[in-house]
Parts: structure tokens; C-alpha cells; sequence
């Protein structure tokens, strides 16, 4: 199979230059993806990423006076095709919600997927905690695991629209909004 | 096929449009509250507004835009557009603006006094006092814990899994767990039965324990319901610790709940305090703008609506000042505007109708004056009319024919300008002149014009126009030429004269010779040889007058013979050298002739056609001397689109003098001292019954030349 190890190959390159490319562009403020992978299991994937947010003055502002932030994190995969595009076989998100709790005095992470609420007196704390995403089981279909290279994409996305209202329009042009990472690609072998 | 096209009432539009606008501003405004189902909608319908605001704005530019353009063209109805739409959007813009202003003042003056000082170090109290409650009772629960830790430290790790159901009772908690390091359950007891396993302490309380052997916090657990967790080691060298969970009474959670929901909401209000103001101006501007713009729009529609009938009618007046009046205006309503574009059709419709009528006679007028003129123009009599300033209006050909003048050439002049140029007329332009001028009434005048073409007899008769208010208006003069009737009323009396002297003298001419005879033959015997011989002399001389006045007497009846004609095809050419050949014996030498060859033949009688030959000749013949040359010359001609035959003779005799040149033709005028002048008016009248004609060449400089045309056959 000489041409699908060619195609892997490049893929592969492609998303390393892809994620460099990202890496040297990425925004002041930006969510960063340092780390993923998803090992394949019998019933699906387990993720494991590391993100570092990186929150701007007026983000921790917001969050010092009670507003809710929301983040998503959100997993594709795709079937790669040399002659169409790829095929999306899984649409995985896990969406955070992140406060400070004023009557606690604490940073509460919430995993709006799971329901898990965890709370942090510090703030570098809790974001590292919100950022360590460690063996998240991801179930697939059957036919989504017959795929032997699969192309898999991560981004963080900051919800806009889950910002109170007077702050959405604002939240469009004020690059101190843009807390959004770049998308990660990379090749998955099973 | 016709394509209809649907047009959708203004009114409608604008109905629809504001219903849109408001539709789209209320669903906006809903937005803006938090609570609502549309506000995850709220940045959606800012775009579609600023969208819509955008749309109206490219709208209200393209007709501006094409509005500047027509009255830079200066197009029918663009100045008065312009002027409709400046005032609707200056009394639109100026309460629009104000209320705008003060609105903005209103809106921003309002945000900041929901906030200041005392609010805020109220909610932070409150929420302070809210902590120290809930701390309060976190430390009595801790001591309640760390009092029963105590009292289990010397009890057998049986004893206590056997009473824990009863220490947790003791407790009134909820949760009783007894936990060996690492969160691993050695035995518990829980309120509720369906729970089969306790709330495990996070990594973090294991944390502090590390430091502090016992651990109090305030935690949610199902459903938000707020709990006191409170861990305490129960023996440290066995690593065996409690926990247990304290529920926070309802009301106390309540009052919490709703004072941390308060102090977050201030706080978020706080933050979002220049946002808000953002927001509720953008929102504003939006609504302001959306209606500002659509109420422009539509004003253009209306306005343009409004003055389409006035444009209508501009471009009517153009078109009747183009001179077109077939094209009514569309009636686009039934209002004052309709009605007065109904009154410009109608009286558009009678001016057309007057036109046509005016334009009807017009060509009446056109049709008798053309019908006058074809009338003028075949009338042999020539007519000239005048204006009242004596300039020349009118003529007509035969007019031209009279005077050999192309009097169209002078129209707008005087009759003395023509004189100026034709010197030959003056007399006759005087005469008509003074006599215009003059005359109030109708004058006759003959005059004889001495022409080119020789003398001519003309009888004008004039009168003065004068126009339906008695003013002198100008006048009108016919001119005949009386030169041919003169000269037939001549020739027919000199004929009578002939049959008369035929008559009357002839008859007795012949008794009158046989008498002398007879008296010559009688007496001559008895007369002695004197006598005898003047009798005889007497006698011959009665006997030659006698024959001389029979020859004169036979030649007079020969002009006065009633034509025998035999008409023939005739060979001018051969008939010309036959009666040369006559003359040629005598002198041959002095006879030049010159012919075209070819030459068509004629239709005449030969006989009278002979006469003519020989008469011409034996004219020349007289007329000249010994030496001198008689040229004879036949052509082909063509005059007035017919072909004739010319025969011209010239001597280089005496000639002829000029005043007898215009009665030459007439009998009895002779240059010679022998002849009866009857020659050339035999000549003449031949000619004139073969329809030919005769006149003198004028132009010949020495001797005398005739010029003859026949017809050609």
C-alpha cells in the first residue's frame, strides 16, 4: 500500500506544518492546545490534551466581577479521500463553563457534558485544571472504527454568544475576546 | 404577447416595510432581555438589522444618486423631487435628531445611577454577612465533629462501624463515612437509603489535611442543595479519618442562594456597565436609523408617485410645444393631479383638432392656389401681380414666354429693377408702373415693345387689389401679345384686297388689250406711216401695262389663292438642287450650298414647297450683284423638343434696313424698284400652311439671311 503510506505521510507533515504554523501565530490571548492524542480503544477513543488558557485582563475582569465564561472543546474526525473531501465520522464537544463563585470565594470549573463541578481557590489553578483533559472516554459507531488512518482536528472554542448580552457585540471586534484556539490536526493510527 | 406587470400600491409597501421594521426592531428590543428565548438570537438580529439598515441606506444612495442625475439632466419633475424630499427629510431628521439626543443623555444618566457607592458596599456586605453565617456554622459542625473524633479515638474500629448509624443521628448529618486514607470507605451511614456510597473529598481536602488534620467546607450536592463537609482524622497512626456531611437548613441556603444571586448580578452590572450603555445606544441608533431610513425611502416612493403626473405633464407641454398632440398622458390616479392631467388630455384633444382643422383649410387654401396658378400658368395670357409696395409677387410662364424674361428671377423687386437689366422692356415697365400707381381702377393700355425677337403689339390691362378693409394691397396686370392677331387681321384684308383686285380689275383687263388690239389692227391699214406707228406704239403700250397689270393682277390672286394643297413626303434637299439646277446655267459659280446628310423629309405640297425655293432665290438673286454669293444651308434642328428642318439662305447683297425689317412679310413692301412685293408674303404665307415659319437672321452682318423651319416628318 505505497500510495495510502504516502498519503499518511503527508498528511502527517501537513499537520505538523499546520499546528507550527498555528503555534507561531497564535493570538496573546489565545486558548493554546500544547498537547493531544487520542488512543483507540475497542469501543471507541480515549483524548488526552493539554490546553493552556491564556486569559486576557479584561476575560479575568469579567471573571473577577461573576460572568460566566464558556469554552468547548470540540473533537472531529475524518475520513481522509483522495479524490472528495473527507468524510466526518464523529462531532465529539465537551463544553466548560468557568465562574468565580463569590459566596465560596472560589473558581468553579463546570464539565457541562458530564455535569462535574470543580472548584479552586486560585485562578492559574483552576484554568490548568479546566485545561487538562485526561482519558475522556469518546464512544464510536461501529463503522467509524473500520478506518485504519483517520484524520482527528481539536479546537477550543470560547462561546460568544453564551456572554451576557450587552457584551456580545463587543465580544466580535475586541481582539480581548478572542480566546479561541487554532485547530490542531494530526493523524490517528489504529 | 402583452406582459402584464403586477405594481403593488405604494401605500401597501409602505405598510408592509414599517410593519417589517417594527417587527424586526420589537424582536430586537425582546432580545435584549436575558430571560428571553430570542436572546441567543440577540447578535443574529443586530446583523440583520445593521443588514437592513445597510440595504435601506445603498437604497436611499441609489435614489439620491439618480435624483442628483436627473437634475443635473435637468429632467421633468426633478427639481420639484428634490424639493419634496429635502423638506420631508429635514421635518423627519430635525425631531428624529432631538429625540435621539436626549434620549442617549436619558438612557446613559440612567445606567449610571443604577449604580454608586452605598449599593455596592451594601452587596458586598451582604454577601460578607451571608459568609460569616455560613462560617459560623461550618466551625460549630467542625467542633461537633472534631468533639465526637475524640470520643471515637479509644473505641475499637468494630464498635464504631456498629454505632455509626447512631453517632450520625446523635449528629443530625446527613452523611457519616468512615474513610481510611486515599478516600477508601471503611463504613457509612447516609439519611437516605438509596445511597450506597459517600461523597469521596477531592484531592484538595486531602491536601489541607495534610497540613491541618481536619477539613470544613461548604459544598453543593444534588440538585444544588448546599452542605457542610467536615473531615476530621479519627486516629493518625492508622491513617482512619470521618467525614461527615452537615445539611445547611432550606432557609439559610434560600437566603444565601439569593444574596450571592444578587451580589453576581451587581457585580456582572458593574462590569458590563459601559456595555450596557453600548448596547442600549446601539440599539437605539439602530431603531433610529432603521426608521429614519425606511421612512426616507418610502418618502421617495410616495414623492416619486406624487410627481409623476406633474412629470407626466411637463413632458406633454414639451411634446406640445414639439407640436405633437396625438399622444394623451396616462390618468395614474383619481385625485386633483388625475383631474388636471384629464383637462390636459381634453384640451390637448381640442387643440389637436383645431390644428387639424386649421390644417384642413391650410390645404384647401394650398389646393385653389395651386389650382389658380395651373390655371395661370395655361393661360396664353401673361399675368404678373404685385404687392403693395409694387415689388413683383407672381407671374406665370406665359408671362416669361411674352417678355422673354424669366420673371421669377425678380420676385421681391421692383419693376424698375427689371427694367435695369432688360432696357428693351422700360417702356412697357414705365407704362405699366405710372399706370399702377395711378390707376385706382381697371386700365387696358397697348404698347409695342421692340424685342429681340422683333416688334411686339401687347395689350396689358391692369387693376389694383384692395383687401376686404379697403387698404391697397398690391395689383395684377395681363399682358397679351396681340402681334400674331394683328398681323392675321392684316394678312386677311390684304387677302381681300387681292380677290377683289382679281375681280374687280382683272375682267376688264382682257377687253381692254383685245381692244387695242383690235383698234391696232383696224386703223393701222388707214393710218398714214407716223400715225400708224405711234398707234402702234400707243397700242403695244396699252397691250404691255396691260400684261404687266395682269401679271400683278395674277400674282395678287396667287397670294390670295385658297390653298390646293397635295401633301407629300418631300426630299428638301433634292427638291432644293432641282430648283437650283435652273439657275446654275447662268451662274453656277455663285451658289455655295451646304447640307446634312442624312436630312429627315417633310410633309409639304412640292409645288407650293417649289414657289418657296424659287421666290427665295430669285429674291437673292435680285439682290445681289454679279459677284457676290448666295449661300443656301439644310440642317436637322430640334426646338421645344421637336425636330424641324432649317433652310436658310444668305446673299451679301444690300440688305435689309432696319426699320423695314418687321413689315418685310407684309404685301406690297419691296427693297427693289422692279417687283410687286408680294414675294416674301407668298413665301410666308406657304410656309405658315406647311406650319413652318420664316423670319430674318438679325445677326447677319452683310446682305440679308432668311431663316425657314418645317416640321420634320
Amino acid at each position: 500500500m505505497p500510495v495510502l503510506e504516502k498519503t499518511k505521510q503527508a498528511l502527517f507533515l501537513s499537520g505538523i506544518l499546520l499546528f507550527a504554523s498555528q503555534t507561531l501565530y497564535a493570538g496573546t490571548f489565545n486558548a493554546e492546545i500544547i498537547a493531544a492524542s487520542l488512543e483507540p480503544e475497542e469501543q471507541g477513543y480515549l483524548l488526552n490534551a493539554d490546553i493552556n488558557f491564556k486569559l486576557s485582563p479584561t476575560a479575568i475582569e469579567a471573571i473577577e466581577h461573576s460572568v460566566s465564561l464558556f469554552w468547548i472543546v470540540q473533537l472531529k474526525l475524518y475520513r481522509p479521500r483522495s479524490f472528495f473531501w473527507d468524510k466526518k465520522i464523529l462531532d465529539y464537544s465537551i463544553r466548560y463553563r468557568f465562574r468565580f463563585h463569590a459566596l465560596l470565594n472560589m473558581y468553579q470549573v463546570e464539565n457541562m457534558t458530564t455535569g462535574e463541578i470543580r472548584r479552586f481557590f486560585s485562578l492559574p489553578v483552576a484554568l490548568k485544571a479546566m485545561g487538562r483533559i485526561g482519558d475522556v472516554r469518546i464512544p464510536t459507531k461501529h463503522d467509524e472504527n473500520q478506518s485504519k488512518v483517520l484524520l482527528a482536528t481539536l479546537q477550543v472554542k470560547f462561546d460568544r454568544e453564551a456572554l451576557p448580552l450587552p457584551l456580545r457585540p463587543v465580544a466580535y471586534f475586541d481582539s480581548h475576546w478572542d480566546l479561541s484556539s487554532q485547530i490542531l490536526e494530526w493523524l490517528v493510527q489504529k | 404577447m402583452a406582459r402584464s406587470k403586477v405594481k403593488i400600491p405604494i401605500s401597501l409597501l409602505a405598510l408592509i416595510l414599517f410593519g417589517l421594521v417594527l417587527l424586526s426592531l420589537q424582536l430586537m428590543s425582546s432580545a435584549t432581555q436575558e430571560s428571553s428565548r430570542l436572546s441567543q438570537m440577540y447578535s443574529w438580529l443586530l446583523l440583520v438589522n445593521a443588514l437592513g439598515v445597510l440595504a435601506l441606506l445603498v437604497l436611499v444612495g441609489i435614489n439620491s444618486y439618480a435624483l442628483l442625475r436627473q437634475l443635473k439632466k435637468r429632467e421633468a419633475g426633478s427639481r420639484l423631487t428634490t424639493r419634496m424630499v429635502t423638506l420631508f427629510v429635514l421635518l423627519t431628521l430635525i425631531p428624529t435628531a432631538t429625540v435621539y439626543y436626549f434620549s442617549m443623555q436619558f438612557l446613559h444618566k440612567s445606567i449610571d445611577s443604577w449604580f454608586n457607592v452605598e449599593i455596592d458596599r451594601a452587596m458586598e456586605d451582604a454577601l460578607e454577612l451571608s459568609q460569616a453565617s455560613l462560617d459560623d456554622r461550618m466551625r460549630w459542625h467542625l467542633r461537633q465533629t472534631q468533639q465526637m473524633a475524640r470520643n471515637l479515638k479509644n473505641k475499637s474500629q468494630i464498635s464504631i462501624i456498629l454505632d455509626l448509624e447512631r453517632f450520625r443521628t446523635e449528629l443530625g448529618a446527613s452523611e457519616l463515612a468512615l474513610l481510611s486514607r486515599r478516600g477508601r470507605v471503611i463504613a457509612f451511614s447516609s439519611a437516605n437509603p438509596s445511597e450506597i456510597l459517600p461523597s469521596i473529598p477531592v484531592e484538595q481536602i486531602w491536601l489541607q489535611m495534610r497540613k491541618t488534620n481536619d477539613f470544613v467546607g461548604l459544598d453543593t450536592i444534588r440538585d444544588d442543595e448546599w452542605v457542610i463537609q467536615a473531615v476530621v482524622a479519627l486516629k493518625s497512626d492508622q491513617d482512619q479519618y470521618i467525614q461527615v456531611i452537615y445539611p445547611v437548613p432550606l432557609r439559610i441556603a434560600d437566603l444565601a442562594d439569593s444574596v450571592e444571586f444578587a451580589f453576581v448580578r451587581f457585580q456582572e452590572m458593574t462590569f458590563l456597565r459601559n456595555s450596557l450603555k453600548l448596547s442600549f445606544s446601539l440599539v437605539l441608533s439602530l431603531v433610529l436609523l432603521l426608521s429614519l431610513m425606511a421612512a426616507i425611502w418610502v418618502a421617495f416612493l410616495i414623492i416619486r408617485d406624487i410627481v409623476a403626473p406633474v412629470k407626466e405633464l411637463v413632458k406633454g407641454t414639451q411634446a406640445v410645444a414639439e407640436g405633437n398632440y396625438e399622444q394623451p398622458l396616462p390618468v395614474m390616479r383619481q385625485d386633483d393631479l388625475g383631474f388636471l392631467v384629464k383637462s390636459f388630455n381634453e384640451m390637448m384633444s381640442r387643440i389637436a383638432k383645431s390644428r387639424d382643422e386649421a390644417k384642413k383649410a391650410s390645404q384647401e387654401v394650398e389646393n385653389q392656389r395651386a389650382y389658380l396658378e395651373t390655371v395661370l400658368s395655361s393661360l396664353t395670357s401673361g399675368v404678373i401681380s404685385f404687392d403693395a409696395g409694387f415689388k413683383i409677387r407672381t407671374s406665370n410662364q406665359a408671362a416669361n414666354v411674352i417678355l422673354h424674361v424669366q420673371i421669377r428671377r425678380f420676385y421681391g423687386k421692383t419693376l424698375f429693377d427689371l427694367a435695369r437689366e432688360h432696357s428693351n422692356l422700360s417702356e412697357l415697365v414705365l407704362s405699366i408702373q405710372q399706370l399702377l400707381e395711378k390707376s385706382d381702377d381697371v386700365w387696358q393700355q397697348s404698347i409695342t415693345v421692340l424685342g429681340s425677337k422683333g416688334r411686339q403689339e401687347l395689350l396689358c390691362r391692369g387693376t389694383v387689389l384692395y383687401s376686404p378693409e379697403g387698404e391697397r394691397v398690391g395689383g395684377v396686370v395681363v399682358i397679351d401679345d396681340m402681334t400674331d392677331l394683328i398681323q392675321a387681321q392684316k394678312n386677311a384684308a390684304w387677302g381681300e384686297v387681292a380677290r377683289r383686285l382679281a375681280h374687280e380689275i382683272k375682267n376688264p383687263l382682257t377687253p381692254i388689250q383685245l381692244s387695242a388690239e383690235r383698234l391696232q389692227h383696224k386703223l393701222s391699214s388707214d393710218l398714214d406711216e407716223k400715225k400708224a406707228a405711234i398707234l402702234e406704239r400707243s397700242t403695244q403700250t396699252i397691250v404691255n401695262q396691260v400684261d404687266a397689270m395682269k401679271k400683278m393682277v395674277d400674282e395678287f390672286s396667287e397670294y390670295a389663292r385658297a390653298a390646293r394643297q397635295q401633301i407629300e413626303n418631300v426630299d428638301l434637299i433634292a427638291l432644293t438642287k432641282e430648283v437650283l439646277a435652273l439657275y446654275t446655267l447662268q451662274s453656277a459659280e455663285r451658289f455655295v450650298v451646304v447640307f446634312e446628310s442624312p436630312l429627315p423629309k417633310i410633309r409639304a405640297d412640292l409645288v407650293g414647297l417649289r414657289q418657296v425655293i424659287h421666290n427665295l432665290i430669285k429674291n437673292a438673286l435680285e439682290a445681289t450683284a454679279n459677284e457676290e454669293k448666295i449661300t443656301i444651308k439644310l440642317h436637322s434642328i430640334v426646338e421645344h423638343n421637336t425636330n424641324y428642318v432649317q433652310f436658310s439662305i444668305y446673299d451679301e447683297g444690300v440688305g435689309i434696313k432696319p426699320e423695314d425689317m418687321d413689315k418685310i412679310f407684309e404685301p406690297y413692301v419691296t427693297t427693289k424698284e422692279k417687283g410687286t412685293g408680294l414675294g416674301l408674303a407668298i413665301v410666308k404665307k406657304i410656309v405658315e400652311e406647311h406650319g413652318g415659319s420664316i423670319s430674318i437672321d438679325r445677326e447677319v452682318k452683310r446682305g440679308a439671311g432668311f431663316i425657314l423651319k418645317f416640321p420634320a416628318n
